[in-house]
């Protein structure tokens, strides 16, 4: 076995499109003789490719299920609320464990906190990287076309095999069974429509003043509208009625976000990234905290704290997927 | 590109969820769920039915999340299972560094109870899968990201620098480290070795 170290990626990427040309198979094929990891990758592709697309009995009712939960902890409307041609078949409510509700509560509260930072925070570091690191490629396989008329959910590796692998379908022919129910499990409760209005009113009748959450969902809603000031108005509301509760310490961090990146106010922002960081919990979005105080400090010309901030990141967090951009800017400082 | 983007027929759908529909949320969800549901099971393994499901649902939620960011430089169904490959492994990792005695993986695939049934063809390729799942855990994070997009997801160089951030320069060192380690994992394991017919 010879040792290889320069793998021919683009050759194995021609491969993947069907482009590969006679004389590059031939090198392909010459390369992987000799190099196991990339023949372990050439089968290995095809042999993930054959297990995403293989369906399993019960598949579709599972799909189902995990769906509505997922809708009713996203407050996304239920099934009932799409036209019959987009349902898939009723599964019966989401009931899932306590365990799992919790999860989802969770990662809900990550997935509002990661919208809220429009993209910037990476949820549990799960997330899409920043937009402005993005430079996709023009000719990505994924942007191929497919049919508008059955919307697939297939990924475009599906796709291109799309005519020996029927992609899976929002529009199932027939319902299957309904799913038994598991034991002493009320199911989650829907999400209500968030719409937070001030309190002012001592009308009896009036609805409550809106909690933490509807609150952060507020400000983040009126933040994806660019209402800045509609936002910073919201979460500045929360975290003074709410103090201390998850919530108020993930606005202390989007509020920060909004100020640094929307308002032009770098030494708010930075309070409040420390006030976050201060607050010595451990939270979730600690790294989050560290790129804005980072960022904002850079926006303030203090290099040396800068500098300082984007350490400590890479050393609490050697992951992240800022740590590129941690090390761009240490090499940039003075 | 606009044409080939506005042939993705979920695109318009996920610019809706992003602004707030919450029927087309509810359709993107629909819509993807069973695409997720077999990808990240795909990368668990097998025997992980829970974990399957939350999973699949921390995908969903974290795409929700992110569709503001979403630019349309792929289809949304690309999105969102690339979305899932880095929240499975992640996963797979979390799960590892809290049960260290996890066995499914480390279980030969010969001895496993289903390996009975199993084709000659269809035992290489699982033994195949095994491999690389149990490499995902052992990998640097970076590069376990890096290998998955690659091999699980079929992604390009470029897809790949794409969905991490990173330089393409970035991706092809950190695929070069990982594929040392699987060149590592194949040599010290003959059954491996076996099926790709290579010397050891």
């Amino acid at each position: 076995m010879t040792r290889v170290d320069l793998h021919p990626e683009e050759l194995l990427d021609a491969e993947r499109r069907g482009e590969l040309a006679p004389a590059e198979r031939v090198r392909l094929d010459a390369h992987a003789a000799a190099c196991a990891a990339c023949a372990f990758e050439r089968a290995a592709s095809a042999d993930f490719e054959a297990e995403r697309l293989r369906e399993r009995p019960g598949d579709e009712v599972l799909a189902g299920r995990i769906a509505e939960a997922t809708a009713q902890a996203a407050g996304a409307a239920p099934l009932e609320a799409l036209a019959p041609e987009h349902r898939r078949p009723h599964v019966g409510p989401a009931r899932l464990p306590w365990s799992r509700r919790l999860l989802v509560a969770a990662v809900m509260l990550c997935a509002t906190a990661a919208a809220a930072l429009g993209g910037f925070y990476v949820a549990g570091r799960l997330q899409p990287q920043e937009p402005e690191t993005v430079a996709p490629p023009s000719s990505s396989p994924a942007a191929r076309p497919s049919s508008p008329e059955a919307p697939p959910p297939a990924e475009a590796p599906a796709a291109r095999h799309a005519a020996t692998h029927p992609a899976a379908s929002e529009t199932p022919p027939a319902a299957p069974p309904d799913e038994p129910a598991p034991p002493a499990v009320a199911p989650a409760a829907p999400e209500p429509q968030r719409r937070v209005r001030p309190a002012a009113s001592a009308d009896p009748a009036a609805p409550p003043p809106p909690g933490a959450a509807e609150l952060l969902a507020a400000a983040t809603a009126a933040r994806r509208r660019a209402d800045w000031p509609g936002a910073l108005e919201l979460f500045r509301e929360l975290r003074r009625r709410f103090t201390g509760t998850r919530e108020e310490l993930v606005a202390r961090v989007t509020e920060g976000r909004l100020l640094l990146e929307q308002l032009g106010d770098p030494s708010g922002a930075l309070a409040l990234f420390d006030s976050y960081l201060a607050a010595g919990h451990g939270g979730t979005l600690a790294e989050e905290a560290l790129v804005g105080r980072a960022l904002a400090l850079g926006r303030l010309g203090r290099a040396d704290d800068e500098r300082a901030t984007w350490r400590t990141l890479l050393r609490e967090f050697p992951t992240s997927a800022h740590a590129e951009r941690a090390r761009a800017r240490l090499e940039e400082l003075p | 590109m606009p044409t080939v983007m506005s042939a993705d027929p979920w695109k318009q759908v996920a610019n809706q969820a992003a602004l707030g529909d919450r029927v087309a949320a509810r359709r993107l969800i629909d819509g993807v769920s069973p695409t997720l549901l077999r990808l990240v099971r795909t990368i668990l393994g097998p025997g992980r039915r829970a974990d399957v499901e939350d999973v699949t649902q921390e995908s969903l939620l974290q795409l929700l999340g992110a569709l503001e960011s979403f630019r349309g430089d792929c289809t949304v169904a690309h999105f969102a299972c690339r979305i899932a490959v880095r929240t499975a492994v992640r996963a797979r990792r979390r799960r590892q560094t809290r049960d260290a005695a996890t066995t499914a993986d480390s279980v030969a695939v010969d001895e496993s109870p289903a390996a009975g049934g199993m084709a000659d063809d269809e035992l290489a390729a699982e033994r195949r899968r095994a491999a690389l799942r149990a490499l995902l855990d052992e990998l640097p994070e970076a590069q376990a990201q890096t290998l998955a997009l690659r091999i699980v997801l079929g992604c390009s160089m470029a897809e790949v620098a794409e969905t991490t951030g990173a330089p393409l320069n970035t991706v092809r060192s950190r695929l070069r480290l990982a594929k040392e380690a699987l060149r590592r994992r194949i040599l010290e394991d003959p059954a491996l070795a076996a099926v790709l017919e290579v010397d050891q």
